[in-house]
């Protein structure tokens, strides 16, 4: 479904150059639920956001379902409604209330007759525990409540694929496991995933493919079991026995 | 009296005047005069008491004669109130018959307009404190010298007494002012204003005997309008053999502008009497006319600008209007208003004929434009990136992401500063008056220029100022914190 060819990234920084991605090629399928691991820094956020333009790439080509994502072609904005994106921190609309925040996009676009999109955002905060919150402002939620509700933002567009940003690293970690509980429902339904995350017990219960970055590169691209019971390489056994 | 001090923009504006005038210009003057049934005049009602505005109507020693002057060669009359660099523009495209503004003969304005004979002769006197020592007209050459500024007064002491300290007021009741206060030793002036402040001065200023020098007054005529000026001369002629102009200058320096010593009466001088408050009334409704229209040309071209200012498109049309946009902000903000009014008004709006008060509303709206572009920017720049982000990766398009995730946060971040821009701009409409809009700190001026007390007319001002920013700040608060509070329901 998403085919990456050959991705550079360079920022220029001062008169620096930074060579963030150096060379990346791989093919996500549908259904895939794909963990991608590495050290802070390796490029993993870089590469996630070139696979939805938010990132132009140096070089190298992304293809989703056969169309070319590039952030200058007129077609982006209709590949980007198929790709749902959770970011780290959130990034609900502050100026609207949790109901306006999900459905904002969907009615805009007309994926979604008002009445249409205003039954299915009520199932789904119910179905996340935040019915009772719709009419409030993102500012009068905890952490978790908040990426739960742009989890639900994302999937009201119905995506092909959501892409996760460590959706869990700017939360407490006695809300990690709602949200967690949240992506592995997602999971559940055959959502292609994407996703960039510390969390190995989730990566065990949910992934269905590891890849490890390190430096802008894919050490290695594995099944969860040969990626933790067979573990040759020294970096990543380095990276693992820090997190544990 | 008035000089054309702004050479520069004179023989712009001449240059306009002169192809206006080829183009316009066809059938003669009298024929058209004759065809219409009455004369329409131009004049610059802003010199007390030959032409001024009491209330909205124009009246004057000039106006009395170019009234007189039509009844006598069978004429009605329309009498318009332009500014005075404009006169000579109005004659050459046809806008009026003929102007009269206390104008005297000059080499420079001959060759646009021609002059009548002459229809009063001023002379230019000095003014001193009773007390002071001054007995005759040339002791004052190396004396501190007041002058109304671009009079024939300011010309001459400029010219004859270069080691004087001259002192350029906006008018001469200000410097009169400033004569009684000591700051000054004498005044320069036309003889008849002269003799209108020494009346109403209380006593503390006199008249020195004897006058520097002598102009005619003349009225201006089109260029080549021969039948015209023949008419005008002879019944300048027969004015002057009946006596009437005699009648009509002394009737307006026998106008005294009352003794009103306390403030009560003062008040009511100022305010009351003749209905001044009126003009104060329709000054603050100019004033607030100007800055509404300019504040929403200003918004306008302010949130365009900040628009073009963020966007990241690589196109060579948008990195132009970048360019240009930093171009007009620079400009506009490292210049002062004043003078972009005056750009404005005399350099790029001349030839078009726009009313002044629709050039104040443009001038404004451009100047506030540069500032809420800024303000503006600073707003979107302020919103994290991730907003956008997040709005872009919904599938939304820039423009709606822009449009209904990132601005309303944007101007929520900066609506003190915009309000501010608004109070500042209401403010900064005061200098409309220097193009001739009766705004409301014109309104004052005018007032005080009649009465010659200035305590009245200009606290009124400052006070109606005051109270539309202190209201407005109210209200200004109230919304922001409304719209504060409502993130955090
Ligand atoms: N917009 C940017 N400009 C300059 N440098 C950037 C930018 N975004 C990321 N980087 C740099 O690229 C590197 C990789 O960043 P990132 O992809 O966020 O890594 P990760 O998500 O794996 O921690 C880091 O060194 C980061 O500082
Ligand atoms: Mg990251």
């Amino acid at each position: 479904m998403i085919s990456v060819k050959n991705l550079y990234k360079e920022f220029k920084q001062d008169d620096k150059i930074l060579y963030v991605l150096n060379g990346i090629s791989v093919d996500f399928k549908k259904g895939e639920k794909v963990a991608i691991i590495g050290p802070s820094g390796s490029g993993k956020s870089t590469f996630l956001r070139c696979i939805n333009a938010l990132e132009t790439p140096t070089s190298g080509e992304i293809f989703f379902k056969e169309r070319k994502v590039d952030s200058s072609s007129s077609e982006i904005d209709d590949i980007r409604k198929n790709i749902g994106m959770v970011f780290q921190h959130f990034n609900l609309f502050p100026h609207m209330t949790i109901f306006e925040n999900i459905t904002f996009a969907p009615t805009m676009l007309k994926i979604y007759s008002p009445s249409q999109a205003k039954e299915l955002a009520m199932a789904l905060l119910e179905k996340v525990g935040l019915k009772d919150k719709w009419n409030v402002h993102p500012s009068r939620l905890s952490g978790g409540q908040k990426q739960r509700v742009a989890i639900v933002r994302s999937l009201m567009m119905n995506p092909e694929v959501m892409l996760f940003d460590e959706p869990t690293s700017a939360l407490d970690p006695e809300v990690v496991k709602d949200v967690i509980g949240l992506m592995i429902e997602i999971a559940k339904s055959g959502m292609t995933m994407i996703m960039v995350t510390h969390e190995m017990s989730f990566v065990r219960r949910a992934a269905t493919r590891v890849i490890f970055m390190d430096e802008g590169k894919i050490i290695a691209d594995t099944t969860p079991e040969n990626f933790f019971n067979n573990c040759e390489n020294v970096r990543i056994s380095k990276f693992l026995n820090k997190l544990i | 009296m008035k000089k054309f001090w702004k050479n520069t923009i004179l023989s712009i504006l001449l240059f306009f005047a002169i192809m206006f005038a080829r183009v316009i210009h066809a059938e003669s003057s009298l024929d058209e005069i004759k065809e219409r049934g009455y004369i329409k005049v131009s004049t610059n009602a802003d010199f007390d008491p030959f032409e001024y505005k009491d209330g909205d109507k124009i009246i004057g020693i000039d106006v009395d004669i170019a009234r007189k002057l039509a009844e006598y060669m069978g004429f009605g009359i329309e009498i318009n109130d332009v500014s005075f660099d404009a006169l000579t523009l109005e004659l050459s495209s046809g806008a009026c018959d003929f102007a009269i503004a206390a104008m005297s003969y000059s080499d420079e304005k001959a060759q646009s307009v021609d002059f009548s004979d002459p229809y009063y002769n001023a002379k230019n006197v000095v003014i001193v404190p009773v007390e002071s020592s001054i007995k005759s007209v040339d002791e004052i050459l190396d004396k501190r010298i007041g002058v109304a500024l671009g009079f024939t007064g300011d010309i001459y002491c400029t010219e004859h007494f270069p080691s004087a300290d001259i002192h350029r007021y906006d008018t001469a009741s200000d410097a009169v002012l400033d004569l009684l206060s000591g700051r000054i030793d004498a005044v320069v002036i036309d003889d008849v204003p002269a003799r209108k402040l020494v009346n109403v001065s209380d006593g503390e200023a006199r008249v020195v005997d004897g006058y520097l020098f002598e102009e005619s007054y003349r009225v201006a005529v089109p260029k080549g309008e021969k039948e015209l000026l023949d008419e005008i001369n002879t019944s300048i002629a027969k004015m002057k053999t009946d006596g009437e102009i005699d009648k009509i200058v002394a009737q307006y320096v026998g106008v005294s502008g009352g003794e009103s010593v306390d403030l009560i009466a003062q008040i009511y001088n100022n305010l009351v009497n003749k209905d001044r408050y009126k003009m104060i009334l329709s000054g603050l409704a100019t004033t607030l006319e100007i800055t509404v229209v300019a504040l929403f040309i200003g918004l306008l071209i302010g949130f365009t600008l900040a628009l073009i200012n963020v966007s990241k498109s690589k196109n060579i049309i948008m990195k132009f209007l970048k360019i240009a946009a930093n171009f007009y902000i620079t400009v506009i903000r490292g210049t002062p208003v004043v003078v972009q009014i005056f750009v404005i008004y005399y350099l790029i709006f001349a030839s078009t004929g726009l009313p002044k008060l629709l050039v104040a509303m443009i001038a404004f709206g451009i100047n506030s434009g540069a500032y809420v572009a800024e303000i503006v920017r600073g707003g979107i720049l302020s919103v994290d990136s991730g907003q956008y982000e997040a709005g872009r990766s919904l599938g939304l398009s820039a423009g709606t992401t822009m449009k209904h995730i990132i601005l309303p946060q944007a101007v929520k971040n900066v609506l003190s500063s915009l309000t501010g821009e608004f109070i500042n701009l209401i403010k900064e409409t005061s200098v409309a008056g220097f193009i001739g809009v009766m705004d409301l700190s014109r309104a004052g001026n005018i007032i005080r220029s009649q009465t010659y007390e200035p305590v009245v007319p200009l606290m009124t001002v400052a006070l109606i100022y005051f109270v539309l920013v202190a209201l407005l700040t109210v209200v200004f608060s109230l919304i922001e914190r409304r719209m504060r509070s409502s993130d955090k329901r």
